[in-house]
């Protein structure tokens, strides 16, 4: 865990001289220490993986495919060698993409290795018929042995390996790896021999954990969304459609205060994705009213609903709070129906 | 903006060296755009492509508005120079090296 806390650290830190960096020599240098220490962040979470733990991502995104191959490279040690084929323009779920970047960087890692020091490693992806996409993986190394391609996609597979098997687990880590993510994910990885040789690896990603690319706005709205309710909250109040449910919430928050708009009370916590235009559309008939923040600005259009909803109030608050603050209460709420037929006259309608 | 994850060396398969000394104000511009071979590129490519495309750009330019290193930059924009789809402007004949001696002598006394 602190191996992997202080990879990131590193990392974080190595970009920013990388960034600054001119010249080429300084710069090649850098390259390399960031390349080792991108090898023992995968190292340290490979472990967490093997040990049966989630390796928690501190800010989770939706991946492209493209980097989802290339953020696997980046780990692998003779990374300059892989060339990247068609690779198709869908991108990987956040809570499923780092994993699949670590199945990727085991097998290109493999393919690399197991392959002559001058022949390219070409990863591309593909879509099937079914919705998912097949990673594909083709080397031209000396491939597998007959008998060991069995058994390699029974481990990957996540079928226990037989006693009469002839492989060592420890040799094979990398691949425990990918088969312990596998499982997880239900993705298919398997390894085949090619007759004009070399190994072909291919993972099928299921199409429950591809999503289109989000476009340059997409991933931003994603960390700020608490900010992002409120901009669509005066578009209610502008669709100048009665609402008749607000007037019958004020009452509780008056019982508490005086100024019924600025009582926290006015905003229960569920409340954060009610005001939608769709509501206000929509529901201008809707039994249950969702009281929200953005009250200020909806309680005008629903003034004129006001002889009509004006009534239930009475009935409701006197289940809500003591006989005795019932006085108090209409009198607020006429006041808060007053101050907002001004506010309405001034108006943010029109 | 690409993943954190993806390390600048992949960008560049680790090289640091351009085929052409690329300055930061050396100036860099697309002759004919091309829609096809802009779709086939990388993302980064494809920024730096579709931003040199409207006019003469400088290299520290592209490097900001592509939000790439200096160093990336220089790579993939001497990738797309040697397929003939960037044009380099390698002249600086207007480069009057003695008024720079000069400037440079004159900010060294400031210093």
């Amino acid at each position: 865990m602190r191996i992997m806390a202080s990879a990131y650290q590193m990392g974080s830190h190595l970009e920013a001289v990388e960034a600054d960096e001119q010249d080429p020599d300084r710069l090649e240098r850098l390259y390399r220490i960031d390349h080792a220490n991108t090898r023992i962040r995968r190292h340290a979470e490979n472990l967490q993986v093997l040990l049966g733990r989630r390796v928690e991502d501190a800010n989770p995104q939706t991946v492209p495919l493209v980097d989802v191959v290339r953020a696997a490279s980046s780990a692998v040690e003779h990374y300059p060698r892989i060339r990247m084929g068609h690779v198709l323009d869908l991108a990987v779920v956040e809570f499923a993409a780092d994993d699949v970047i670590r199945v990727l960087t085991e097998l290109l890692d493999n393919a690399t290795r197991f392959s002559p020091p001058t022949a390219p490693v070409i990863v591309s992806a593909f879509i099937t018929e079914d919705g998912g996409v097949l990673l594909r993986i083709e080397d031209a190394g000396v491939g597998l042995h007959p008998d060991h391609v069995a058994q390699l996609n029974a481990l990957l597979g996540g079928r226990p390996l037989s006693p009469a098997a002839t492989l060592d687990p420890a040799a094979h880590l990398g691949l425990a790896v990918v088969a312990h993510l596998a499982g997880s994910h239900r993705l298919r990885v398997t390894l085949t021999n090619r007759p004009s040789g070399g190994t072909t690896a291919t993972v099928l990603v299921p199409g429950a954990l591809l999503c289109e690319i989000p476009t340059p706005a997409g991933p931003d709205p994603a960390t700020p969304s608490p900010v992002w309710p409120p901009p669509p909250r005066p578009v209610p109040g502008q669709a100048g459609v009665p609402i008749p449910p607000p007037p019958a919430w004020p009452p509780p928050p008056i019982a508490g205060g005086t100024d019924p708009w600025s009582t926290p009370m006015a905003t229960p916590p569920d409340s954060t994705h009610a005001p939608t235009v769709r509501l206000a559309t929509l529901g201008g008939q809707a039994a249950e009213p969702q009281p929200s923040g953005g009250l200020p600005r909806r309680v005008p259009t629903s003034v004129r609903d006001d002889p009509a909803a004006a009534p239930p109030p009475p009935a409701d608050p006197g289940a809500g709070s003591p006989p005795e603050a019932w006085p108090d209460e209409t009198a607020a709420f006429a006041a808060g129906v007053s101050d907002a037929r001004t506010t309405s006259d001034e108006g943010p309608q029109r | 903006m690409t993943y954190w994850k993806v390390r600048p060396y992949v960008l560049t398969a680790g090289r640091t060296r351009t085929r052409q000394p690329l300055l930061v104000h050396t100036l860099v511009s697309v002759p004919h755009y091309d829609a096809v071979f802009a779709s086939a590129l990388l993302p980064e490519a494809r920024t730096l492509y579709e931003h040199a495309r409207r006019a003469a750009r400088s290299v520290a330019e592209l490097s900001a508005v592509c939000g790439m290193s200096l160093g990336v930059t220089r790579v993939v924009v001497d990738d797309l120079a040697a397929t003939d789809r960037l044009l380099i402007h390698t002249d600086h004949h207007n480069v009057d090296f003695r008024l720079l001696e000069r400037l440079r002598d004159g900010l060294r006394k400031l210093a």
